[in-house]
């Protein structure tokens, strides 16, 4: 798995099938809700209530913010910028992941200084099912086939919502498979691999 | 002008053979049909579908082309509104509002404005080019390296509009977004940027990856977890055309959308781009209920897909006259038309005319079909909605993984985009909306290259950017709208739009 500057966002162990979180939450929990009760991968608080920090979700903005930025900034580091009369490839860089970081700065600055709204609640099973259905869609498709990729697809991501049950779920995998083979391998003459 | 116009009916009499008719009826039917599914954005279309053009004479290749161009962008619009997917830059506007006018039950309306707005802008800006054209040519010139950066700060500090929450945020994003942009190799030394070594990243991360993850499954992810798995129900389908009040709103920012995007599609490079973002900052600033933006306005549907179509036609002035293409779906017409004999270059009204006029007279004619194809497939495409969420979301799956894999036969862009997925739903979850980032994305490299060669230009001296005079207005203008944005009155309305749902 390559390391992208966002790798340590991937949720963890994406390719197992997603646990039953409280993904079933009920509607309007999105934004801003108050019943949170998981902890957040990103700095591990939990209960905004109870919490020192006024505004928790802008404090993992920020923090993310700023962190994009030094990843941008040290990543950078042995780049050349050039002078402002000959700018090289480090510049731009350069001003940007400071840039952000300043940015992440104020979003944080504010979050300890102004309330506002608590960490949202992560919908688990969505996230790690449709990851783990289109990662598997990656891994799939030049090995083994659109139709095999297509079907593995399907199946993982119905386990992102509520399953579809067994016919169902077979009729539209096949649906799916046959129509994508007919439109994009027939139709439009893509170069596919269509079996293993 | 009288010869002008003359030259547009030599156009028209050229392409308006029952044959070519024929030819641009079924571009642009093929190209809606596969430009609506989703992942399959008009420049994935219109590169899949140009073989079907190769065999054809000039002008009835033109002629379908231009079909499947306006077909694949209407498709794309059709998309951005019903599932929420910008397949190319400007469809990032159209489903910040078209998507939330699906949500209530008026998609109808929306595909309805979309496509009678684009077939004014393009009817207005045809006659624009063929009354104006060759002289307008010149304005590009005015535009140096300077004129350009300012012009793009000025459309990067315009798409803070684009979000609602914190203007902090919102600027973050779009710094993040030109970070992404610089993945990849820098076009002027030759050095690899943020690669971590990966071959595949060494051409830079594309748009349909990036687009797909952080608007398409972000979207699902977030619209299965909101409704326990269920997926988000659409209102009930009110009315598939627009009223009344409807058409009186949606009138005033089609013709300012169309102005807008032809004077930003005259200029050479990023002017295009900038166009539909444009013109929804433009919309919501002239708004008297500016809240509304983001919940469905008719006005956010209008004026970016107004300014989007005039701004593709305007293109053409300098597309022709310098042969810079603004983005990846004019270079590959451009391409279509070097295969067909016409090159790009000052000469070519002058010493091809009726492959000149006849281009312009099939856009022109191209826009009227797509509407009248179009119109009644409203009722069908609306009728998508109402596929369970159960069956419809794995659908979408499929056809972004195909979509974005067959894009360069790289099953690493897929890979790419289920990271982009995830890091669009950790933004949201925290309140970062991604359309800021995306127009970042795309400006990015003209940016940077522009701010190099103006200092470069400048020895180095960088007051280039407010002394000369139209890049210094342009500054000026971007920073009066960064105080706007940021003074507490116009906060406090900024956050009574603070509402999801």
């Amino acid at each position: 798995m390559p390391s992208l500057p966002f790798s340590d966002l991937r949720p963890p162990s994406s390719a197992t099938a997603p646990p039953r979180g409280p993904s079933t939450a009920p509607r309007g929990t999105a934004r801003g809700a108050l019943e949170n009760t998981l902890p957040t991968i990103m700095d591990g608080e939990a209960a905004p209530l109870q919490e020192p920090v006024r505004a928790p979700q802008d404090l993992a903005a920020g923090l993310l913010i700023a962190a994009f930025g030094l990843a941008a900034l040290w990543l950078g580091r042995d780049w050349p910028t050039g002078t402002l009369a000959y700018v090289q490839s480090g510049f731009f860089p350069r001003m940007i992941g400071l840039l952000m970081v300043l940015a992440g700065a104020v979003v944080t600055g504010r979050s300890l200084l102004a309330h506002g709204a608590g960490l949202p609640a992560w919908g688990w099973r969505p996230l790690l099912g449709v990851t783990a259905a289109v990662l598997a869609f990656a891994g799939t498709v030049e090995l083994l086939g659109l139709v095999p990729a297509v079907l593995i697809l399907v199946g993982l991501g119905n386990l992102a919502g509520q399953p579809l049950r067994p016919v169902p779920l077979a009729f539209l995998g096949g649906t799916l498979a046959a129509g994508c083979v007919a439109l994009f391998v027939w139709g439009l003459g893509l170069p596919l691999r269509v079996w293993p | 002008m009288t010869e002008l116009l003359g030259n547009l009916l030599l156009g028209l009499s050229v392409s308006l053979s029952p044959d070519n008719l024929l030819l641009c009826f079924g571009g642009a039917l093929i190209g809606t049909l596969i430009g609506v599914l989703p992942g399959l954005g008009p420049t994935a279309t219109v590169a899949m579908l140009l073989p079907l053009t190769f065999h054809l004479p000039p002008v009835g290749a033109l002629i379908m082309l231009a079909g499947i161009f306006y077909g694949s962008q209407y498709g794309g619009s059709a998309t951005a509104i019903l599932v929420n997917l910008p397949g190319e830059s400007s469809s990032v506007v159209t489903c910040l509002d078209g998507h939330a006018m699906a949500r209530q039950g008026r998609a109808g309306v929306a595909l309805a404005t979309a496509a009678l707005a684009s077939l004014f802008a393009g009817i207005v800006t045809t006659i624009l080019i063929a009354v104006a054209g060759p002289p307008l040519a010149g304005v590009a010139l005015a535009f140096g390296p300077a004129e350009y950066v300012s012009l793009m700060l000025l459309g990067l500090i315009g798409a803070v509009t684009l979000a609602h929450g914190s203007v902090v945020k919102a600027i973050a994003m779009i710094l993040l977004g030109l970070l992404l942009s610089m993945v990849g190799t820098d076009v002027n030394s030759g050095d690899t940027r943020f690669t971590f070594g990966l071959p595949q990243l060494y051409d830079g991360i594309d748009f349909v990856p990036l687009a797909m993850g952080l608007f398409g499954l972000a979207e699902i992810i977030a619209s299965l977890e909101q409704t326990g798995g269920a997926g988000r129900t659409t209102a009930p389908i009110a009315s598939l055309w627009p009223k009344r009040e409807d058409i009186r709103q949606a009138w005033p920012a089609t013709v300012r959308g169309t102005v807008m995007g032809a004077l930003l599609g005259i200029l050479p490079g990023g002017g295009a781009t900038l166009g539909s973002f444009a013109a929804y900052s433009l919309e919501k600033k002239l708004a008297r209920r500016p809240e509304r933006f983001g919940q469905g306005a008719i006005e956010g549907v209008a004026a970016p897909e107004a300014a989007n179509n005039a701004a593709s036609q305007a293109c053409f002035i300098p597309m022709l006259s310098l042969g810079i293409p603004p983005n990846a779906i004019m270079a590959l017409m451009i391409g279509a038309m070097t295969i067909h004999g016409i090159t790009p270059g000052p000469q070519i009204m002058a010493k091809q005319p009726e492959l000149f006029w006849g281009m312009i007279a099939s856009m022109l004619i191209g826009n009227v079909i797509l509407v009248i194809l179009n119109l009644p497939m409203i009722g069908l495409w609306v009728r998508l909605l109402r596929v369970p969420y159960g069956y419809l979301f794995p659908a979408i799956l499929v056809f972004c993984c195909i979509g974005t894999y067959t894009l360069n036969n790289s099953a690493f862009n897929v890979l790419l985009m289920a990271m982009f997925g995830v890091l669009g739903y950790v933004l949201r979850k925290l309140d970062c909306e991604p359309a800021p980032l995306m127009l970042g994305f795309v400006l990015g490299p003209l940016l940077e290259e522009n701010l190099g060669r103006a200092l470069l230009l400048s020895g180095g001296d960088p007051t280039v950017f407010a002394t000369r005079p139209i890049s210094g207005s342009l500054l000026a203008t971007a920073a009066l709208l960064l105080i706007l944005m940021v003074m507490p009155s116009v906060r406090r309305r900024r956050d009574e739009a603070f509402k999801d749902e």
